[in-house]
């Protein structure tokens, strides 16, 4: 009888001890699951992070000369509005800065609308304005207003709203 | 005096004696042992079992598992490539007004993005040498 008893007992033992230890896996386990799901994520992370710091890498040159085509900071505006002048004595106009406005853009980039009067014989005039609407920046021109000079033959005056794209630095 | 029926019913009484009493033990040491084994047994292989089954889903858990990417930024390397094309070429067209050249047909087209009609484009512009 005694060994009956003692038979019993070693076997529930055993079972519990079985019982625990699969609990211990199955806990264990899910921790370990969770844990390279968590690795999953991060080594996934880092390889898009990388491919995309190639990319930029790859690609800087060319946003190197994208920046060239807008202007950042009030450095570059200055220098613009010298081009602008260079430009206009190039063309034979007269040219006269009225209005210097930054518009809200987006986050990064605003606009900076320049209002321009450009005073010359008719052609200079066109030629200025079609040289405006080809500068070699992220811009346009707003609005034109041109009318011949009623007192001189052959002259003309214009106003224009030049609006180039603007970064603040 | 006793005939042949009364031996033939006490060796009948014997024979039934000789089957012996009924078991009334509690304790069967042979049977206990062989059913201890196959109840060990059973526990033993059905440990066998399922420890070899963690052992193959654990193995091979990197292959079920799939991390969760996130928000991937992407970088559209052809649009400023697109867009430094197409100022490379106004620049080109301003040049060649610049140099003297005159505009036959100032017919241009906008800037993607901008909303004005005025915009210059490259391609918009038409030159007269």
């Amino acid at each position: 009888m005694r060994m009956l008893i003692t038979a019993a007992i070693a076997l529930a033992t055993t079972v519990s001890v079985l019982a625990f230890l699969s609990y211990l896996i199955q806990s264990t386990g899910a921790s370990l699951t969770e844990m390279m799901r968590i690795f999953a994520s991060e080594e996934s992370q880092q390889q898009a992070h990388h491919e995309l710091a190639e990319e930029l890498e790859r690609t800087a040159s060319v946003r190197e000369r994208v920046r060239e085509y807008v202007l950042h900071g009030d450095a570059d505006t200055v220098r613009f509005l010298s081009e602008v002048d260079e430009l206009a004595v190039d063309v034979g106009v007269t040219l006269e800065t009225d209005e210097l406005a930054v518009q809200p853009g987006s986050d990064s980039f605003k606009e900076l609308a320049i209002t321009l009067t450009i005073e010359g014989t008719e052609g200079a005039v066109v030629r200025m304005l079609s040289l405006l609407e080809t500068l070699p920046y992220h811009s346009y021109i707003q609005r034109v207003d041109f009318s011949r000079d009623a007192e001189r033959t052959g002259y003309a005056r214009s106003i224009v709203e030049l609006a180039v794209t603007f970064v603040e630095v | 005096m006793i005939t042949k029926q009364d031996i033939i019913k006490f060796a009948r009484h014997v024979t039934r004696r000789s089957k012996g009493l009924p078991d009334r033990r509690l304790m069967h040491p042979y049977r206990e042992w062989y059913i201890g084994l196959a109840v060990a047994g059973v526990l033993v292989c059905a440990g066998i079992a399922y420890t070899y089954s963690q052992y193959q889903y654990y193995d091979t858990i990197e292959e079920r598992v799939a991390g969760d990417v996130g928000e991937v930024i992407e970088y559209r390397s052809n649009v400023a490539e697109r867009v430094t094309v197409r100022f490379v070429a106004r620049s080109a067209v301003f040049d060649r007004l610049r140099a003297g050249a005159t505009v036959a047909a100032p017919a241009l087209r906008g800037i993607p993005g901008q909303e004005s009609d005025t915009g210059a484009a490259a391609d918009g512009i038409r030159l007269v040498p």
